[in-house]
């Protein structure tokens, strides 16, 4: 597993990528107004990412971290201070990080096939019970009364749901 | 079993079953119960009315009152629901009406004229067929130009004899507004500039009172809601109106009564008569903007007996002295209102643009794009 | 003045009306709650409802919703790390923080003083607006427009810590991201590469949801622990929040004007103003700045102060020239449209102008009304911070996928939402800041219509105008702050300028007001 230095320079570098397309298909119809400021836009940010990308290099060369810096930014995030005596290892938090991101991308997949509530409910239950190991009872309270609160919000707010879309379903 | 346990169960229990009872709310099947039983075809049924515009706007508000009346008139009295599919300038509506399942004739849509024309040009995005939809009814509105007092703009001789440049300002210079800028062009400005980017109808009235435009448009309709006071104030000066077309002629907006066309104002400053292919452009493209602002279609794939009871129902509401007192009140004037064939006329002459003519407003647009 | 005046303040205190404002106040609130469903939502559903209803209660209902939203979302700000509404972003900063201190109490206390004295403020302004609409609205031509949102963006160095480059990539990513689509200028397609989706381009709404609420709820799951393991301050903590408020006077008054100021400049919206408020107080305090995102309360009392001072201040534009300052701004117009209201200039006249005291007074009343309630919701609420997140995770993922539907109602969104967070969730773990990115991708959009207007008007020579070198060095001397960091001085002379400039073009009667 790379450290996350080399993610960042490697993520710097596609970015300097798709702004340096960005760039040259701006470019290429500068004859037409409409391009004048992505142009711009593109051409800042192309060299931006090269300032950063050498920065960083400069950074790695001499050994340092490029990701230890404090930054403004907003949430919660992985890296936060876990509680005193609760003694997390990197790599338990990088499983977790990839099996919630499953679970995430589980959620949109499955409504694929089933429409989305129903979809929503099941993945609901296999979450809080695989990866939140809570009991069957406690799972079955906590879906069923989130199921009636969506189903009011759903129907007095006439928020729309996503029908499966594989099988033409809701 | 503890008992704190049982609650629990009980309440899971109860909860699902609300849900089963509750759950039809959750998907967009609509419930069609009611169907074979006899008396009249929407007995019992819900109709979407799909709007391509954000919820608020003027077509939003318009077609929302249009749905409650639609809803009284049609035999059954079934419910009338109006769907907000904003994106794509229409074109995210109009394809999503296209894709719905006409076979129970629930689907209805509203759109402009302009986007009717404006696929001829742009077909990006478009995955509906304009000849597949039937028009119930058809509101018209007017656009109207107005010049600006603090730009030294005070009446139509101003526009000619100022040598300053003139500053035109639009939304964007779509297929619409290209021939109102050709108009304009046409009028014999010693130095025209269009300026198009402005985000609403408001910023181009506040930029015709800063004199940052010398000249601005608006709906009739807005102008007579929300610009006329200004032009009471003295700040600003109605110039002219795009008109209406009838039998193929560009007539005076009944609104505006006392205001020229756009051909009659270029007639009188230059002495020529407005004709040529810009100008049979300019009378197709002011047929699907101003006859055809709002259109109500069904899908011609609808059931006969739908679509009788809609045209039926559609005569009824027109007639309504109440729907048009409320329609007055709403967007300041009577609106033109147009039914079934009538309207399919001018839509037709919307439709039969030559691929030449065509081919004239897109490089009309480039070219007055880079100007 | 003073007769219509009262006449409102009679209309808005019946039953009826006061019964409708508490219903828009109820709505809102939930709204607020529930992260990704804000007021556009809520406004869109109460629309066919004001059909034939009396103005001044469709007024109170509406007003109502939209103040109670920005109060409401606060809650899921301080108390999960993710933002309620795009307009409470930059309250998580450092509410979160506070939460994680197990103050969540006392940060959701001082956010609801802050929100009803904002609102209040707000309020007043307009009040005192309406004869200085007309001038104000005239004189912010497309020069002065772009130069503001170039103030705006230049508000991205002194927001950042650390390294700049970072923030400069995200803004540009930012600024590219709202050239996607067809542009409005020509109505030319930009970057979408043949898929339909993009001919729109990027919605707001699904990019704040995508690119905050999500990581931050997926962050917490992986972490697995409650967001704070005790309250120490269990009891009066949120009157102690309340009291926090008025020690920092100057921050909450300023915040407010310069919420209201903001309010009125069209195409800045919600989702930036509390940027720009959490990035003015950071550069123009003296003490303790360093404390800024660790938790300090000031970053809670700037946004939660400007984003409800900023409604008052929206309605200007939106009342006075139909010019709709916001997306639910235009909703609203369109809900007068149905009421037979009419908006505009014609709103100003002597037989119209206690309609505008109903705004008025219901601007005022629901802030109050909104910010009193949550406050008594905040002692329970607060309670969420100690439960685990598996509680309650999972159940917002869902919610916020479906509130990313919203926006568009196609598959598209989702796809788009689901891709946002995960790249967005990658820029945090890479240390990209993130904030940038919304400021470029809202302002972008603006500066590029605004400049391109501008230079089709007036060549180059706007440039020389009077207000367009007067903004023009105040970003230059904000950007120069910002760079060289210098601690302090540089950007208190900014501040003074800024308040001084605001008040002599926007509020000149208000009180002088310096930031500590």
């Amino acid at each position: 597993m790379p450290s996350l230095s080399v993610v960042r320079v490697i993520a710097t570098g596609f970015v300097l990528l798709v702004f340096a397309g960005a760039a040259a298909i701006s470019l290429m119809s500068i004859e037409r107004p409409t391009f004048w400021f992505p142009a711009f836009v593109a051409v800042a940010g192309t060299l931006s990412a090269l300032y950063a990308l050498t920065q960083d290099l400069r950074k790695i060369r001499a050994g340092e971290s490029v990701v230890d810096g404090e930054v403004t930014d907003l949430g919660a995030s992985v890296y936060d201070e876990s509680a005193p005596g609760t003694e997390e290892n990197p790599s338990s938090t990088r499983r977790r990080v990839l099996v919630w991101t499953l679970w995430f991308l589980a959620l949109p997949l499955l409504a694929l096939v089933i429409p989305f509530f129903y979809a929503s409910l099941l993945w609901l239950v296999a979450v809080l019970r695989w990866s939140a190991r809570r009991g069957w009872i406690s799972i079955l309270v906590s879906v069923g009364v989130f199921a009636l609160v969506l189903n009011l919000l759903i129907v007095l707010l006439e928020i729309h749901v996503p029908p499966a879309l594989l099988t033409g379903w809701g | 079993m503890s008992p704190k346990k049982r609650i629990m169960l009980g309440f899971a229990a109860g909860a699902a079953a609300i849900l089963t009872l509750a759950g039809c709310g959750v998907t967009n099947q609509q419930s069609s119960a009611a169907d074979d039983a006899e008396g009249p075809f929407y007995d019992g049924k819900t109709i979407t009315l799909i709007v391509p515009f954000d919820a608020g706007g003027a077509s939003d508000t318009f077609s929302r009152m249009l749905a409650g009346y639609l809803s009284e008139y049609l035999e059954g009295n079934p419910e009338v629901v109006v769907e907000n599919v904003p994106g794509g300038a229409q074109k995210e509506g109009l394809n999503r009406f296209a894709r719905a399942d006409h076979s129970s004739g629930l689907h209805l849509a509203m759109g402009s004229g302009g986007i009717i024309a404006s696929t001829l040009l742009d077909t990006e995005g478009v995955q509906f067929d304009p000849d597949e939809f039937e028009t119930l009814v058809a509101f018209g509105g007017g656009m109207t130009i107005f010049g600006s007092t603090q730009a030294g703009i005070g009446s139509l001789d101003d526009l000619t004899a100022s040598t300053a440049p003139v500053y035109y300002g639009g939304l964007e210079l779509n297929a619409s507004e290209s021939v109102r800028v050709f108009a304009l062009d046409q009028l014999g400005i010693a130095d025209f500039q269009p300026l198009m980017g402005y985000d609403g109808g408001g910023s181009i009235t506040a930029a015709v009172l800063s004199g940052e435009l010398s000249m601005g448009n608006s709906t009739s309709s807005h102008y007579l809601t929300n610009v006329r006071p200004l032009e009471e104030d003295g700040e600003i000066t109605p110039l002219m109106t795009q008109g209406y077309v009838i039998d193929g002629e560009v007539v005076r907006d009944p609104a505006l009564p006392d205001l020229p066309t756009m051909p009659e104002a270029y007639e009188e400053s230059t002495g020529k008569r407005a004709d040529g292919m810009g100008w049979d452009i300019y009378r197709a493209m002011t047929t699907a903007q101003t006859n055809l602002l709002r259109n109500y279609w069904v899908h011609s794939d609808a059931p006969d007996e739908a679509k009788a009871a809609l045209q039926d129902a559609m005569a009824k509401v027109v007639e309504d002295e109440e729907f048009l007192e409320q329609a007055t009140e709403l967007l300041g004037e009577e609106p033109l209102a147009q039914l079934g064939d009538e309207a399919d006329a001018s839509m037709a002459a919307v439709r039969d643009l030559s691929p030449e003519q065509v081919q004239w407003i897109k490089d009309f647009i480039v070219e007055a794009g880079v100007r | 003045m003073w007769e219509p005046a009262f006449e409102a303040l009679g209309t808005i205190l019946s039953p009826e009306h006061l019964l409708w404002l508490l219903v828009g106040v109820g709505i809102g609130l939930v709204l607020g709650l529930i992260p990704g469903l804000g007021g556009i939502t809520g406004m869109a559903v109460l629309l066919p409802l004001i059909v034939g209803m009396d103005p001044a209660s469709g007024i109170g209902m509406l007003i109502g919703l939209n103040a109670a939203t920005t109060i409401g979302d606060t809650f899921p700000s301080v108390l999960m790390g993710v933002p309620g509404t795009a307009a409470s972003q930059a309250t998580v900063v450092d509410g979160y923080p506070m939460a994680r201190k197990g103050l969540a109490n006392v940060a959701l206390g001082a956010a609801f003083t802050s929100n009803m004295i904002g609102g209040i403020i707000g309020a007043i302004a307009l009040f005192l607006l309406i004869p200085l609409a007309r001038p104000i609205i005239v004189g912010m031509g497309s020069p002065q427009l772009f130069m503001l949102t170039l103030l705006g963006l230049s508000l991205v160095v002194v927001i950042s810590r650390g390294a700049m480059a970072p923030a400069l990539i995200s803004a540009c990513l930012g600024m590219l991201l709202a050239t996607i689509g067809s542009a409005s200028m020509t109505g030319e397609y930009r970057f979408v590469g043949g898929i339909a989706y993009l001919l729109d381009g990027i919605d707001l709404a699904i990019l704040a949801i995508g690119l905050f609420a999500i990581p931050s709820i997926l962050s917490l799951l992986v972490q697995g622990q409650a967001v704070a393991h005790e309250l120490p301050l269990s009891k009066g903590g949120v009157l102690r929040g309340a009291r926090e408020v008025f020690r920092h006077k100057r921050v909450v008054v300023g915040n407010s004007l310069l919420g209201t100021a903001l309010g009125i400049v069209p195409g800045i919206g919600g989702s930036v103003i509390d940027w720009i408020a959490y990035g003015a107080t950071k550069s123009a305090v003296r003490k303790d700045r360093d404390q800024f995102g660790k938790g300090d309360i000031r970053g809670v009392i700037a946004p939660e102060a400007a984003n409800n001072a900023k409604d008052g201040g929206v309605l200007v534009p939106t009342l006075m020239f139909g010019i709709p300052g916001s997306a639910t701004a235009a909703i609203l117009l369109g809900g007068m449209a149905t009421m037979g209201v009419a908006t505009g200039p014609t709103l100003l006249r002597p037989e119209n102008i206690s309609l505008v005291f109903v705004f008025i007074w219901t601007l005022a009343l629901a802030n109050a009304i909104g910010a009193i309630a949550s406050g008594a919701l905040a002692r329970p609420l607060s309670r969420l911070s100690l439960l685990k997140p598996h509680s309650y995770g999972p159940m917002l993922i869902v919610v916020m996928l479906l509130a990313a539907y919203q926006s568009g109602v196609q598959w598209g969104d989702i796809v788009l939402v689901v891709v946002i967070a995960l790249l967005s969730w990658g820029m945090q773990a890479i240390k990209w800041p993130r904030p940038p990115l919304i400021i470029g991708f809202v302002l972008g959009t603006g500066a590029e219509n605004y400049l391109w207007i501008s230079v089709g008007r007036y060549d180059w020579s706007w440039l020389t105008q009077p207000w367009t070198i007067v903004v023009g060095v105040l970003v230059i001397i904000t950007l120069a702050a910002g760079l060289t960091n210098s601690t302090g001085r540089i950007a208190q002379s900014v501040k003074a300028v800024t308040r001084r400039m605001t008040r002599g073009a926007k509020t000149p009667e208000k009180e002088k007001v310096n930031d500590a």
